[in-house]
């Protein structure tokens, strides 16, 4: 049970009516006061209303081009912070220039760090696409050129030379060989040499018949022609590699020709650009090193295929070097800074990753594979993220405050930060950054990172405060149902005509918990909208109205109220014990609020106070078992002063009380039951009988003054369905602190039933008018003897006080007067 | 007089002690199947090789060494062994991926003697390595001896491609309806097309040629001519030349020539055709 506090107390004017009148128990809005039919006729608005303080902070915080006057807008959930922000900017974004365009290129020199070209507006894709279509013509182009009689005839002349002299030195060999009588043979790994004769290989016994002198001369043979062999083999990888260096430069030259023509073009669009002219000019040297890649050779030195499938000149792994990663590209987008939301802000969707492809289980990666986060995409606009969920994302944070700090994007892998081994991976270029990052959450998030993180403060610098609620004027209702007709348009639903709206703005200040304002939680209102139209829907009515609004909120509720159920059924089945009938002595009606996720309501609790002659202590059996809550114990002890002031000032307070929440087993706080509480000490104290057809709620103070309370619809209407469940006799009611009028926005039956006499509501100021409603006793103000009546409340209050302190008094003089005697 | 349209029988590859060429092995696998075909592989150990190594003198330098060692017979045959088990399982697998069937035979004979047995009448010559200069008058000798042989395949050392058109050399009318009918089978496999490629010394010869070749009947000319391009060219510089320039104009990935003409060539036209080849080359008798 929560008891809440808040308000300050009102002094009580003697002549007044502590009944209050029907007309405030429920704010009502006439309809009539619009002005329209239905939503239809309105021009939705765009953006915020009636939040003129968080508005200034905002157009201050992105109207100042400062790297660390960031914002926080803060306020709570639902109140649709982010749509209205994100409405502002659109304007204010719209105005501004675009941002360059940001490219990642391959670094020839360096791979693993991939360079990053700024680029005007709108000229990314256009240089991406350009390199595309450069390769696209070379593909053709330089295989034509390669495949040209020209070239053909060139590289056969090279070929030639070569082969001619390979072949020649081993035609002159075995022409040698045959003439020396020696036979030169292919064997399957080289060649071999023996004698012949007639043109036939010798017989081995032939051989070994010959005399020695001529088997020896035939060895000698042999060994000069394996010398002459040896040498011949020996110059073969330098014939070769003479081969491949005269068809390198034969290839150098052919391919310049072609590629100085494709790429002259795009060198001549991006002239204007010294960074993109020094990088076309690393490319054609590229393209003319590695032709091969474009005649289906020399696959093997473009790498590990990162892509399957290679049909063109985007997708083919030889020529990815080639390509161009467009990391942001305005050109596709309305003019004007960008504004992103970024809804799922972990490390990589932030900051941009390098993903990797697995292959021949490595994982491999490249420039291409660079992925942009959202500080790339907002670069030079405005980045929106919900705070809550960048502070649960694992280094998301920190690395936000990172790129701000340092005003610059850097793609590393979080784990880096860590000393953790990492697969082949890239250190691109970092790219700045200009961005206004502005973070959404609510109050106590902001004021713990104020105090927790001292980063925070130095980079939000600007706090933009949403207020839960704004006035009840006619501007803000003129505002407001412009509001419901965004809504309706937003979500596509029926129009609702000026009796819903009306009926809206009633749950606005039921919403609120206050007569005065209207509650700007959008979620909640554009809930209860969308919930109409389908009841709307299910009557086969064209538009919304009050019907289907106040529909719509009771069908929340009821989804919502088994627990509230329960409660009732325990009270009817006098499981919870309660009277709403009678007088009891030292016996009352308290009142608390049950709040169960998003829906909360009101339950009595029967409270019960004892007194007896004592030493001067009030127990708070709440506290003492520790289910009471230190603002409980606090409103208990006030109790204590206000008995002490009010009734013994001059005698000793020599009485002992206990208060408890009867069939109370869960924790109470707050002290919303102080009054309460002190009627029940004062009627057993005056042995005054409580009416129990009253439940009371209110907090007091040490003077006596009853102070408003939170929660106070609820309370009533907890005890207004146990009455009504109990049968209403036209006897029962509430007494709520009189400060609390302001907030009744009762449900209708409730205010039925006053309206018709079942029911009361009585607003109190001090505890005197609610001792007197309570009993039916005058509560009684000192006489001019300093005493009061005798037969009013306070009166009788006095007379067992002094009773008490007398009897005490005898008590103790004969204690003394029998251990003195002793 | 006319040949009659037919198909070679049988393709016949040759495998030597050395290591054959893949491009040599792929095109004799994919010549099969175009024309369905048994392919019959003999890998002809030389019996001049095998009596060398007996000799007590006889020395082998070795590509991979560069160095001069003495040569045993045992070391001989075991590497002959290893070259044929090589060969075998290498031609294997390309058979087996081609779905056509295939014999492998080992023969230990003179090179020349054996092979001549191994060519049954009608049968297709695969030489198993890029076409060597030395080869030109073998083959020329092998052909004419071996009265039935209906041609050879041939490859060069860059006669990688394995798509594009059939390019068909046509230099006589009267072998036409031959070529013809194997350029027929050979484009069903590849499905790029045929182009003729009519060589005749003047423009009268090729106009000569063209209108013969229009008037070809029906049973001599499976191929429809609305879907042939045809290219004239003069030969001014050689039938091989004119041939190995329209095979890379035209992209082939199966030149078909007439044995007759090329053969009696000059060695060197011959050669440089073989080396600028970028597809394999049907030479039909």
């Amino acid at each position: 049970m929560l008891f809440k506090n808040r308000g300050g107390p009102k002094r009580a004017d003697p002549a007044r009516s502590t009944r209050v009148p029907v007309e405030k128990l429920r704010r009502t809005f006439d309809p009539s006061r619009l002005g329209f039919a239905t939503t239809a006729e309105l021009e939705p608005v765009q953006g915020l209303i009636g939040q003129d303080r968080a508005l200034r902070a905002i157009r201050f915080g992105v109207s100042i081009r400062q790297s660390d006057f960031n914002l926080f807008v803060l306020g709570p959930p639902e109140s649709g912070k982010s749509t209205a922000v994100q409405s502002f900017l659109k304007e204010k974004a719209g105005a501004e220039a675009p941002p360059s365009d940001w490219v990642y290129v391959n670094n020839f020199s360096d791979p693993e760090k991939p360079k990053a070209i700024r680029l005007p507006t709108g000229r990314a894709e256009r240089l991406a696409r350009a390199m595309i279509e450069t390769v696209e013509e070379l593909k053709t182009a330089l295989p034509a050129m390669f495949e040209s009689d020209e070239y053909q005839s060139r590289r056969r002349a090279i070929d030639e030379q070569v082969r001619s002299g390979q072949e020649g030195a081993f035609e002159t060999l075995n022409e040698h060989a045959k003439s020396e009588g020696i036979a030169l043979l292919r064997t399957p790994t080289g060649f071999a040499m023996a004698p012949m004769h007639e043109g036939k290989v010798i017989k081995p016994e032939v051989y070994e018949s010959l005399p020695k002198e001529t088997r020896e001369a035939f060895e000698a043979k042999i060994g000069a022609l394996q010398r002459e062999l040896e040498t011949i083999l020996e110059q073969m990888p330098r014939a070769q590699k003479d081969h491949r260096n005269r068809l390198q430069a034969l290839n150098e030259e052919m391919a310049e020709i072609v590629v100085r023509q494709a790429i002259g073009d795009v060198e001549a669009e991006f002239a204007d650009l010294p960074v993109v002219t020094a990088y076309l000019t690393e490319v054609r040297g590229d393209f003319i090193r590695n032709v091969g890649l474009f005649l289906g050779q020399g696959e093997e030195e473009a790498g590990p295929q990162l892509v399957a499938q290679a049909f063109d000149a985007e997708r083919d792994v030889r020529f990815r070097r080639y390509m161009v990663n467009v990391m942001v590209g305005n050109g596709g987008q309305n003019s004007g800074a960008p504004i992103v939301d970024e809804i799922n802000p972990t490390y990589g969707n932030l900051i941009g990753r390098v993903e990797h492809i697995p292959r021949m289980g490595a994982l491999l990666t490249d420039f291409l594979l660079i992925r942009p986060g959202a500080l790339h995409r907002a670069n030079g606009g405005y980045l929106l993220l919900d705070a809550r969920k960048l502070l649960t994302s694992p280094y998301a944070y920190e690395a936000v405050k990172r790129a701000l700090k340092s005003s610059e994007i850097k793609i590393e892998p979080p784990v880096d930060g860590m000393g953790l081994i990492t697969t082949q991976s890239l250190q691109p270029d970092p790219i700045p950054l200009n961005v206004k990052v502005i973070l959404f959450g609510d109050r106590q998030l902001y004021y713990l990172l104020m105090q927790a993180d001292p980063d925070f403060a130095r980079i939000f610098k600007v706090q933009a405060d949403f207020d839960e609620t704004i006035d009840r004027n006619e501007q803000n209702f003129a505002d407001y149902a412009r509001l419901i007709a965004s809504i309706v348009a937003m979500h596509g639903v029926r129009h609702v005509d000026a009796s819903g709206v009306a009926r809206l703005i009633e749950e606005a200040s039921r919403i609120a918990d206050d007569n005065e304002k209207l509650s700007i939680e959008i979620g909640k209102i554009a809930d209860i909208v969308r919930e109409a139209d389908f009841w709307a829907a299910e009557g086969g009515r064209s538009t919304i109205s009050r019907a289907d609004i106040s529909q719509a909120v009771e069908e929340q509720i009821q989804r919502a109220d088994r627990a509230r159920d329960k409660t009732q059924e325990s009270f009817a089945r006098e499981i919870m014990l309660l009277d709403v009938s009678g007088s009891k002595v030292g016996q009352i009606n308290g009142l608390s609020v049950l709040s169960l996720g998003n829906f909360a309501f009101g339950r009595p609790s029967r409270i019960t106070a004892r007194v007896r002659l004592g030493a001067g202590k009030v127990t708070d059996i709440e506290r003492e078992v520790e289910l009471g809550g230190p603002l409980h114990s606090k409103g208990v002890m006030i109790l204590w002063g206000y008995l002490a002031g009010r009734f013994a000032e001059d005698v000793p307070l020599a009485m002992a009380a206990s208060l408890v929440f009867e069939q109370s087993y869960g924790g109470v706080d707050g002290d919303s039951a102080s009054s309460a509480e002190l009627y029940a000490l004062l009627s057993a104290l005056g042995e005054v009988p409580i009416k129990q057809s009253f439940a009371v709620t209110g907090s007091v103070n040490q003077l006596g003054e009853v102070q408003a309370i939170g929660g106070v619809n609820e309370k009533i209407e907890g005890f207004f369905d146990v009455c009504k469940q109990k049968g209403l006799t036209g006897e029962q009611g509430v007494l709520i602190p009189m400060a609390n009028v302001q907030h009744l926005m009762l449900r209708e039956d409730v205010v039925e039933a006053a309206s018709t006499g079942q029911f009361q509501i009585h607003s109190v100021a001090t505890i005197d008018e609610g001792i007197e409603i309570l009993t039916g006793l005058p509560a009684g103000q000192r006489e001019k003897d300093g005493k009061f009546p005798k037969d009013s409340v306070n009166g009788r209050v006095e007379s067992r006080l002094r009773s008490y302190a007398l009897t005490r008094h005898q008590f103790l003089t004969k204690n003394d007067t029998e251990r003195n005697n002793s | 007089m006319s040949d009659a349209p037919r198909r070679p029988a049988r393709i016949t590859l040759r495998l030597r002690s050395t290591a054959p060429s893949r491009l040599a092995l792929q095109a004799a696998v994919e010549a099969a199947r175009a024309l369905e075909q048994r392919l019959s592989s003999v890998f002809i150990e030389s019996s001049e090789l095998v009596s060398l190594a007996a000799l007590s003198c006889a020395r082998e330098v070795t590509v991979a060494s560069r160095r001069g060692n003495a040569l045993t017979s045992e070391r001989v045959e075991a590497d002959l062994r290893l070259a044929a088990a090589s060969a075998h399982r290498e031609l294997r697998q390309l058979a087996a991926m081609a779905g056509i069937d295939l014999d492998f035979e080992v023969v230990r004979d003179d090179p020349a003697a054996a092979l001549e047995r191994a060519l049954e009448p009608g049968a297709l010559l695969a030489l198993d390595e890029p076409f060597h200069p030395g080869d030109a008058v073998r083959l020329s000798h092998l052909l004419n001896e071996v009265e039935e042989i209906a041609g050879a395949l041939i490859t060069g050392p860059r006669s990688l491609r394995r798509r594009g058109p059939v390019v068909v050399a046509i230099e006589d009318a009267e072998r036409a309806p031959a070529l013809l009918t194997v350029a027929d089978r050979l484009q069903t496999e590849v499905h790029q097309g045929i182009v003729l490629v009519l060589i005749g010394d003047t423009p009268e010869r090729i106009r000569t040629l063209h209108s013969a070749i229009g008037r070809l009947p029906q049973r001599d000319r499976p191929i429809e001519f609305a879907h042939a391009q045809i290219a004239r060219a003069a030969a001014g510089r050689g039938s091989a030349g004119v041939l190995a320039e329209a095979v890379i104009r035209y992209q082939g990935s199966f030149a078909i020539a007439h044995l007759g003409r090329l053969i009696r060539a000059r060695e060197r036209e011959l050669t440089v055709l073989s080396q600028t080849l970028e597809c394999p080359l049907l030479l039909l008798k």
